[in-house]
């Protein structure tokens, strides 16, 4: 084909500063991880992250709503269950740690292997829109998991419940969700980025990162197993008694109190609690208590999950920015 | 909020487009540039050095994505260290190694690093069609990159670098992989743009070929310092041209005579690379093969290569 047919004709229209690179950064991204599998996963996420409490929420209220029954003691109790959101999120969490690392562990060494850093840092754009990009790609597959289905859940109960005194009495739990799902996206985009960032092959990433949370997983869970989750019947048998029993506001108090110690997803009535640190769900999920203010109890003078929460995402996101380096450029 | 293009840049003709003040850079103990001192005029230059010389640490300081350790530097006069993104909105760079982000295809690749320069979403895409024709790749724009052969990567490289209309063109080894009809193509495009289109262009390069072809200035690296720098004549000047002689039967009368004209003669496999006076053209060749009786069967200009010229720059003690 003969070349210079066209001829070059110079740019004469507008120019912008670039201050939304990231963003740029974070659709590309998105873009190239809308695969089938994601899609199947983000299904999966919502199903058996979310769906129990949906199931709860729907017994509560719609019956009541249809006219067909009084208040049904266990499932109020569950609906109106303090520990109701955070327990959500707190299974959001593992799902929505496999979703970053399906879509997100293997941005960086895909990068490496096909030379994109080279592209991207040979633009008008620093180290920080890149990373920005690439966390913010992470994190909008996680709220999809984590943010999405708490606030659409919190709008149907706001809707049934019809009241604005119930509004004003649980206004604080939209702004602890996103809280909440803001922690995980950095953590979630933190770990699979700067696990991923060692490799330089998109499989080897997700396969070592993977290996990284389910090892820590399975860790947490053989050491210091949670003893009070809601799949044991006897346990629900007892509670549902202790709350037909209640006659006073006290009485029903306590048999609540008992309700939120069985409804342990993050295993903080173990045995060995402080091993549950190792899980990064777990860890994540204690501090989704604190934000939604029913922090679990903590033997430790300081807040350990917090700590962990925030510094290993920043420590490995520390890893992938010296990967980024300028050195890159040409090897 | 969107700007109007940048005006052309603030030198005028004659001013320098690159500029080092004793640049220096040090890896740990090794001294990767030396105090570097040179002005790159406007045109085409050709920035020519083996592995190690330091061209890439100082492509890095001019794109701003390496400070130096020590000295000044300033690209279209702005101060890469100061205002690295300044520099690169106003360069075009094509890396030497592969660049390219999987799943988007050629116009949107292109696209897409038009809008990281700043262009808005409707206006990186019109000026993608446009470049990617430039470049001789309009047919095949709409198929992945990942898809593409090597040269034709190398000229989505080099239509990325061109689509936001760069002041400057920083191009690393542009002619790697490409089959000659390729090479000849992207060697007519660059000096197009430097002819024709007053853009400025550093190429960077091992083959001497290329930059001869393209460039009117020439800088070669050596050990991280200036080891010449000038138009391409004055840094060739009084170097012999180097010929690929064939023939059948013995060679040494042929050999001797032609030493005897002030040739050298060098063995390379069964061919002779004879190296004649500047401006003789093969006339010694023939004139020695007559007189010598030699069946001489082949005569071709030997590409010269960088190691001749620096070979010679050193043994003549010209070199820094």
């Amino acid at each position: 084909m003969p070349i210079l047919e066209q001829g070059y004709e110079p740019y004469r229209g507008p120019v912008g500063g670039g201050r939304g690179n990231f963003l740029a950064i974070a659709g590309a991204a998105l873009r190239r991880n809308r695969r089938w599998y994601a899609w199947v996963l983000l299904l999966l996420s919502l199903l058996f992250g979310s769906a129990k409490e949906y199931f709860l929420v729907l017994a509560c209220y719609v019956p009541r709503a249809l006219g067909f029954t009084d208040d049904n003691p266990f499932f109020t109790a569950f609906a109106n269950h303090p520990n109701l959101y955070p327990d959500m999120m707190a299974t959001q969490t593992f799902w929505a740690l496999v979703m970053a690392i399906t879509v997100g562990a293997g941005e960086i060494a895909e990068d490496l292997r096909t030379g994109a850093l080279v592209f991207y840092l040979g633009r008008p754009l620093t180290r920080l829109d890149y990373v920005l990009g690439k966390v913010v790609s992470v994190s909008v597959a996680v709220l999809l998991v984590t943010l999405l289905p708490t606030l659409l859940l919190f709008t149907v109960q706001a809707v049934f419940e019809g009241r604005w005194e119930w509004l004003a009495e649980h206004a604080a739990i939209p702004f602890a969700a996103l809280g909440y799902s803001l922690l995980v996206s950095l953590f979630a985009s933190g770990f699979v980025l700067g696990v991923g960032a060692v490799a330089r092959r998109r499989r080897w990433a997700t396969v070592a990162s993977a290996a990284v949370l389910l090892g820590l997983w399975f860790t947490a869970l053989v050491v210091a197993p949670p003893t009070g989750w809601t799949g044991s019947g006897m346990e629900e048998r007892r509670i549902k008694q202790a709350l037909a029993e209640a006659r006073t506001e006290e009485e029903t108090k306590a048999a609540l109190k008992r309700l939120s110690d069985s409804l342990d997803p993050i295993g903080s009535a173990s045995e060995r609690a402080e091993w549950r640190a190792l899980a990064p769900d777990s860890t994540l999920a204690a501090c989704g208590r604190d934000l939604f203010g029913t922090p679990v109890p903590s033997n430790f003078p300081w807040k350990r999950h917090w700590v962990l929460a925030l510094g290993v995402p920043l420590a490995l996101l520390g890893v992938l920015w010296r990967r980024v380096r300028a050195v890159e450029i040409v090897s | 909020m969107d700007a109007p293009a940048p005006s052309p840049p603030p030198t005028d003709g004659s001013a320098p487009v690159v500029s080092l003040r004793g640049i220096g850079r040090d890896f740990g103990r090794v001294r990767a540039l030396d105090g570097v001192t040179l002005d790159l005029p406007p045109g085409s230059v050709g920035l020519l050095g083996p592995n190690g010389a330091g061209k890439s640490t100082m492509l890095k300081i001019l794109l701003g994505l390496l400070p130096p350790s020590r000295g000044e530097a300033s690209v279209l006069g702005v101060d890469p260290v100061r205002d690295p993104r300044g520099v690169r909105r106003r360069v075009g760079y094509m890396p030497e190694v592969d660049a390219y982000i999987t799943g988007l295809t050629g116009v949107e690749s292109v696209s897409y690093a038009g809008v990281l320069s700043g262009l808005p979403r409707s206006a990186a895409m019109q000026r993608a069609h446009a470049v990617l024709h430039y470049v001789g790749l309009g047919e095949i724009r709409y198929r992945k990159v990942e898809e593409f052969s090597t040269g034709m990567r190398q000229r989505v490289r080099l239509a990325q670098a061109l689509v936001h209309d760069p002041d400057l063109l920083f191009l690393d080894e542009p002619t790697n992989g490409l089959d000659p009809d390729g090479r000849e193509e992207i060697l007519e495009v660059i000096r197009d743009l430097s002819t024709r289109h007053g853009k400025r262009v550093v190429l960077c390069s091992h083959l001497l070929r290329d930059v001869e072809r393209t460039c009117d200035h020439v800088v070669l690296l050596a050990a991280g310092r200036v080891a010449r720098q000038g138009t391409m004549a004055e840094v060739r000047g009084g170097r012999k041209d180097f010929l690929r002689v064939r023939g059948r039967g013995e060679s040494a009368g042929f050999e001797a005579t032609l030493r005897a004209a002030g040739c050298s003669v060098a063995r390379a496999g069964a061919d002779l690379v004879v190296g004649v006076p500047g401006g003789a053209g093969t006339a010694p060749v023939f004139r020695a093969a007559a007189e010598s009786g030699w069946d001489l069967r082949a005569v071709a200009p030997e590409e010269v290569s960088l190691e001749d010229v620096f070979v010679e720059a050193v043994a003549s003690g010209n070199g820094a």
